[in-house]
């Protein structure tokens, strides 16, 4: 980690950090402060508190059904409050028959890569499409959570398995409609999904594991050091294939396992050359700066981080008027081009998908 | 470096080049990345010919994957070397002036190869327009009338977006500017554009836009701008 203001500053896959930086407070992020920043422009408005005057039959993309589809997409993710556990799940109510209980597994010198491969296959086969495993870094993980708690990792915590799902092509180029928004709840709920499996997995090999969305640490940082991507212009883990549209979980382990090398293909001097995502914010919240800085934008940002800081508060309010999410910043990006769709209108995505039944 | 290597790692990136055009595998970029200086040479060298640049085959791959990684010494004077040439592709020259743009007051060297394609109504003379402002030309006023034209018939809605983005950045030309906006806000076809304008007008506290939001949160066929438009009159109304 480099704190030396003379060595050459990095946005990643290296980090530059000024004498400002700390650890951040998960309050202090938008959904934190939606509930205590009075001086938020807004303060105490949520995401959905417009959808009824929003809907509308007659705008493809802003229907009923769009909204229920966006919605109904987090399902796992809100309701399967054990999947963020930090606990051993232990005994089902939906399964009588008590578990085994076999010894630790051990893992050495002689089967670390073989153990490594075999959980990077494991989060695979529950789901995830990119894994990579970072050294456990105390600087990612928050000081308290979005309730002011304080978050103090688990004892002997050494590793990071930072866990990446594509998101859907079609659904996230419908941005900034609400039927893009299920691209994002699907996501979310895979996240949910994938950690609680894995993290169910390290545990029953005998070791500690801590599954996390986007709370307990901040993810893009934890997937950069992972080896999965850099961090773009617009703020989001931007990997080369599939550009931003990517959901992120991890869960921390003490688990011994081998980590990946990080990755640069280039994606800093792309970003100093490209302002597709700042023009095409639908609230100009991101950057038109030629060069990254320690500038933040908002209370929101990570203070002491050399990069483009988005203007968190702004892409809030957007997202306010919407009545859901945006995706605008992943649709354009020409690293999601690569495989994905500028601008699908919704009408088509739904046209697309019943023609398919 | 010696020539061999140089004339090797020319070879190669075109070698590469021609196959990324047959199948896209994006190797080109890896390359670029590996070797910045040097194909920022080769390719600063390569465009200063009239027939590289009039060769539509390669450009595709140059402006996503070659230009984006190579050495920033060779960067904004490639791009002024693609300008300078009087006759190439419109389109070539129209990519070539957004990324002059993209790139600020850093590109002010570019300015007299630009001018001379301000003038007129077609997307380029658009983007010409929009990239000189966000350079800074310092005489705005000749951009006005093309903006103005970029604002209401640019070809895309980024680009009636930019074209917005520039008229009001200086709020001296607010008044000349407004009724255009207003315009806009009414009759734009895309919903995207006319919410941003929705909200610039929240943010630009005149009182002359308030009727255009009444109008827009009541009637506007979409339902975002109806609803940025309501935010933009409680804005107004806070102030």
């Amino acid at each position: 980690m480099a704190k030396n203001k003379k060595k050459k500053m990095t946005v990643s896959p290296d980090f530059t950090l000024n004498d400002d930086f700390e650890p951040f407070n998960e309050s202090d992020s938008i959904f934190g402060r939606i509930k205590w920043d009075k001086e938020l422009k807004s303060y105490k408005k949520f995401m959905y508190d417009k959808v009824t005057e929003i809907l509308d039959e007659d705008q493809a993309g802003y229907s009923q059904i769009d909204h229920a589809l966006a919605i109904a997409s987090w399902t796992v993710h809100d309701y399967f409050r054990n999947a963020f556990s930090w606990d051993k799940l232990g005994q089902s109510p939906a399964n009588i028959m008590p578990r085994a209980e076999p010894e630790k597994y051990k893992v050495n010198e002689k089967n670390i890569e073989r153990i490594t491969k075999t959980i990077k296959a494991v989060t695979k086969s529950f789901g995830a499409d990119l894994v990579g495993i970072a050294p456990y870094n105390p600087n990612w993980v928050y000081t308290e959570d979005r309730m002011g708690t304080p978050i103090e990792m688990t004892e002997g915590i050494t590793a990071v398995i930072a866990i990446g799902t594509i998101m859907d092509i079609d659904a996230i180029s419908t941005t900034p409609s609400m039927t893009q928004g299920f691209a994002s709840g699907m996501g979310y709920s895979m996240m949910a999904f994938i950690a609680s499996s894995l993290a169910e997995f390290i545990r029953l090999l005998g070791y500690n594991a801590v599954p996390t969305g986007n709370d307990t640490g901040l993810s893009i940082p934890i997937a950069i050091e992972a080896g999965l991507g850099q961090v773009g212009r617009n703020g989001l883990l931007t990997t080369k294939d599939h550009g931003a549209r990517v959901r992120l979980c991890k869960v921390f382990t003490d688990i011994p396992l081998q980590f990946d090398e990080k990755v640069d293909f280039g994606l800093t001097d792309y970003c100093r050359r490209c302002k597709r995502c700042a023009e095409a914010c639908e609230n100009e919240a991101i950057s038109f700066d030629n060069e990254p800085s320690f500038k933040i934008q908002s209370k929101s940002n990570t203070k002491g981080i050399y990069r483009w800081a988005v203007n968190v508060d702004k892409c809030y309010d957007f997202w306010v008027d919407n009545g859901g999410e945006c995706s605008t910043c992943i649709a354009v990006c020409p690293y999601n081009l690569r495989d994905g769709k500028m601008y699908m209108d919704p009408a088509d995505y739904w046209e697309k998908r019943i023609s398919e039944q | 470096m010696n020539a061999k290597n140089f004339k090797q790692i020319e070879e190669e990136l075109f070698n590469l080049m021609q196959s990324e055009i047959s199948e896209r595998k994006f190797l080109v970029d890896s390359f670029v990345h590996e070797h910045p200086s040097e194909v920022g040479e080769i390719l600063f060298t390569r465009v200063k010919e009239e027939s590289f640049v009039q060769n539509l085959f390669f450009f595709p791959v140059i402006f996503q994957q070659v230009l984006p990684h190579i050495d920033n010494e060779f960067y904004i004077s490639t791009l002024i070397e693609i300008v300078k040439h009087k006759k190439i592709d419109p389109r070539i020259r129209l990519q070539t002036t957004r990324l002059l743009g993209w790139k600020k007051q850093e590109s002010k060297e570019a300015i007299p190869y630009l001018l001379p394609f301000v003038d007129g109504k077609s997307d380029l003379n658009q983007i010409t327009a929009i990239a000189l402002a966000e350079i800074g030309y310092e005489k705005f006023d000749e951009l006005m009338p093309t903006l103005l034209i970029a604002l209401e018939k640019g070809l895309t809605y980024l680009t009636r977006m930019n074209a917005a983005r520039m008229l009001i950045e200086d709020k001296t030309h607010l008044p000349k500017v407004l009724p255009h906006l207003i315009e806009a806000l009414e009759k734009d076809n895309d919903f995207r554009f006319r919410q941003k304008i929705a909200r610039y007008f929240g943010e630009i506290n005149e009182p002359s836009t308030k009727k255009a939001l009444i109008k827009a949160n009541k009637s506007d066929k979409h339902p975002i701008v109806r609803s940025v438009a309501k935010t933009s009159l409680d804005d107004l109304d806070k102030l």
